[in-house]
């Protein structure tokens, strides 16, 4: 018996996975109580078929897996789901915008170019003031403070390329001296 | 006829040329950036040129290393594509220069309609309608309010140079004002080498409307239909499609003639779309003449059984437009979705990566044009847009059908896109009755329409099994390389080694 945990990106939710291997290839995976048996092909190179024992209706799909995350194409849909694992890590990936909720570090949301900080070192902000412009894909993106705060940190310039989730800006809320700094990187 | 010619351009525009141009026997001439060395065009062309470096100014909007190339390479004319120079009457001129055609109208042509106020000018001249707007000194903020507020909030700011939605904002109040113009302004500079706004009034939930005209040299301008293009995100449109369910024959026919005339107005020559926009009282007005083949070009040469490419081909060699207005039919029913490498479940941020896995969908009435392939690599240079999916069929019905079907046999992973969306707007209730504004995405929240996931189960199982198949291959490897003799104990797949391939 192997247990695997995965999240759904869509829903962050966490599904976790039971699998038993019956023979060769065929396995027993439970899901919350849902038991599906089916016998897994995978061709060469990111594609094969599940073929469900009871029924002997064949799937074909397609995946991708990458540092844990998994993406797969079955039936016209796409789903994304991350190994509990590397959740601590994914989280910076898969959603940028909430994790800037959370902690005063305004991260990059896509890779580009700063065009604009419109603030400065010290400077008290409110929530959703623009504090960068960014330009990718030329499209331009205004970046804002995620909560009330003191900027604290500017670690980008005019005219730089930045990577996505690069660290930008930081800022510490005004009416408390501690700030939730869990970032290592 | 044309010997060679060169494609200035990147992307499924240049690669739709390129196939064309060999049809008729005319050798492709292609440049590229450093990024797009291994792209699809280059791999199309019969010849192509670096132009190294890789930002646009140095490279697909550098009017000084692509005349050299043309000269260099003894190009007879020169195709602007979309978007870059294509509406940039310097380079139009530039190629004159050269003694090489530039396939497009002429560089007066191109700059006074690249002018938006100008434009709008010269259309009111021969009475087709226009917004009412404004355009002074920006930098002026006092004046600038006092029109804002004579017009009427909400506003538009649009840029001068305009087109594409960039450099553009809607400003519901006086206090957004002055940062929107700012912004909008910067945009435009960054777009279009050029800051310069104007204002206009907002008009609320219109439809967006386009015709496609055509000029020769002899003085012909005909229409060949419209264009509903009013599915939009950003001010960029997402899907389109011919016919428009808005229009009945007598506004067709009304709004079919205002582009002619504006057209002939203009002395108008080769593909061009004059872009109106309808209210919800049926009134059009004209919004912008565009300079060039449109993105959504497929549209028409789907309902037209015709191609534009081989037609402008033809009038910029001088050769007489074959068809008369009366001849021409719409005939079926077409719809365009353009497939970009975007997360619409994160405000359409543009996503980058390699495509892993691309598959594209093929039968009868389904037409992909892309400028990749799998394995290509989706960069921060250029826009996002991978491919256009274009279906036909008799009915608007049977066309929304196989665009469901050609949507849900797209297989694209590696890089997130729009595919699943384009699905759900497709999809919805409100688009199959025809419904459309160009705010049909504020107004509807297609994510609560997602396609049931009938198979969510069996995609997490298969997910599951996959990751758990991937992680005793990693140990497998780690117990090779005697990383970790441990973990032998804690995976009892690893000593199964990989899976027996069938």
């Amino acid at each position: 018996m192997n247990k695997i945990t995965l999240i759904s990106n869509d829903e962050e939710k966490e599904i976790v996975a039971q699998i038993e291997q019956t023979t060769e290839n065929s396995f027993s995976v439970l899901l919350d109580n849902d038991n599906h048996s089916l016998y897994l092909n995978i061709d060469s190179k990111n594609s094969g078929y599940a073929k469900n024992l009871k029924t002997n209706e064949i799937t074909p799909f397609y995946y991708l897996i990458k540092e844990g995350n998994i993406e797969l194409w079955l039936k016209g849909n796409i789903y994304k789901y991350t190994e509990l694992d590397t959740k601590k890590k994914a989280i910076q990936n898969i959603n940028p915008h909430q994790k800037q909720d959370l902690s005063g570090v305004v991260r990059a949301p896509m890779p580009g170019t700063i065009l604009k900080i419109l603030t400065e070192n010290g400077s008290e902000v409110k929530a959703n003031v623009p504090l960068i412009v960014m330009e990718s894909m030329k499209m331009e993106l205004t970046i804002v403070a995620p909560m009330d705060g003191i900027i604290t940190d500017i670690s980008c310039t005019n005219g730089q390329m930045v990577e996505m989730n690069a660290v930008l800006i930081k800022l510490e809320q005004v009416d408390r001296n501690e700030t939730t700094k869990g970032e290592d990187n | 006829m044309f010997q060679k010619v060169l494609i200035a351009n990147r992307g499924e525009i240049a690669v739709r040329i390129t196939k064309t141009l060999q049809e008729m026997g005319i050798r492709v001439v292609c440049i590229y950036s450093d990024a797009d060395e291994k792209s699809l065009h280059v791999e199309y062309a019969d010849e192509a040129y670096p132009l190294c470096g890789n930002s646009p100014k140095e490279t697909y909007l550098n009017i000084e290393k692509i005349i050299d190339i043309a000269r260099g390479t003894g190009v007879d004319g020169i195709h602007p594509g979309y978007g870059f120079l294509s509406e940039n009457s310097k380079f139009a001129q530039a190629c004159l220069d050269a003694n090489i055609t530039f396939i497009g109208p002429s560089p007066s042509v191109i700059k006074s309609m690249g002018d938006k106020i100008l434009a709008k000018k010269a259309m009111s001249e021969v009475n087709v309608p226009v917004i009412p707007g404004w355009s002074g000194d920006i930098t002026n903020i006092e004046e600038l309010k006092n029109a804002a507020s004579k017009i009427g909030y909400p506003v538009l700011i649009k840029a001068r140079a305009g087109g594409g939605g960039k450099g553009m904002r809607v400003v519901q109040s006086s206090s957004e004002l002055e940062y929107a113009i700012e912004s909008a302004s910067r945009e435009a500079n960054n777009a279009f080498g050029d800051n310069r706004v104007f204002l206009e009034k907002y008009i609320v939930n219109p439809r967006h409307i386009e015709f496609q005209i055509f000029g020769d040299n002899h003085g012909n301008v005909i229409h060949l239909f419209e264009r509903e293009c009013s599915i939009q995100r950003r001010h960029q449109k997402i899907i389109e499609e011919s016919p428009s369910t808005a229009l009945t024959p007598e506004l067709r026919k009304k709004m079919g003639e205002a582009a002619v005339r504006a057209g002939k107005a203009i002395g108008y020559v080769n593909a061009g779309t004059v872009e109106f926009i309808l209210d919800k009282d049926k009134n059009f007005y004209f919004l912008e003449v565009n300079t060039r083949l449109q993105v959504e070009h497929p549209v028409t040469e789907s309902i037209i059984h015709g191609d534009l490419v081989k037609a402008q081909i033809l009038v910029a060699m001088g050769k007489k437009l074959t068809l008369i207005q009366s001849d021409i039919e719409q005939d079926g029913h077409a719809i365009e979705c353009r497939i970009y490498a975007e997360d619409p479940k994160n405000n359409f941020l543009p996503s980058t990566g390699v495509l892993e896995v691309y598959r594209e969908p093929n039968g009868p009435g389904i037409r992909v044009d892309s400028g990749v392939k799998e394995g290509s690599l989706v960069s921060v240079h250029y826009d996002p847009m991978l491919a256009k999916l274009i279906t036909y069929s008799k009915s608007r019905n049977a066309a929304i059908e196989k665009m469901l079907w050609a949507l849900n046999h797209y297989q694209i992973l590696g890089v997130t896109t729009n595919v699943s969306f384009l699905y759900d707007v497709i999809n919805h209730s409100a688009f199959r009755s025809g419904d459309l504004d160009t705010h049909f995405l504020e107004k509807f929240d297609v994510h609560d329409s997602v396609k049931v996931r009938e198979s969510k189960d069996l995609a997490c199982a298969i997910s599951a099994l996959l990751v758990n198949n991937h992680n005793g291959v990693v140990k497998d490897k780690e117990i090779v390389n005697g990383k970790d003799a441990a973990c032998t104990v804690s995976n009892p797949w690893s000593q199964m080694g990989s899976w027996r391939m069938i």
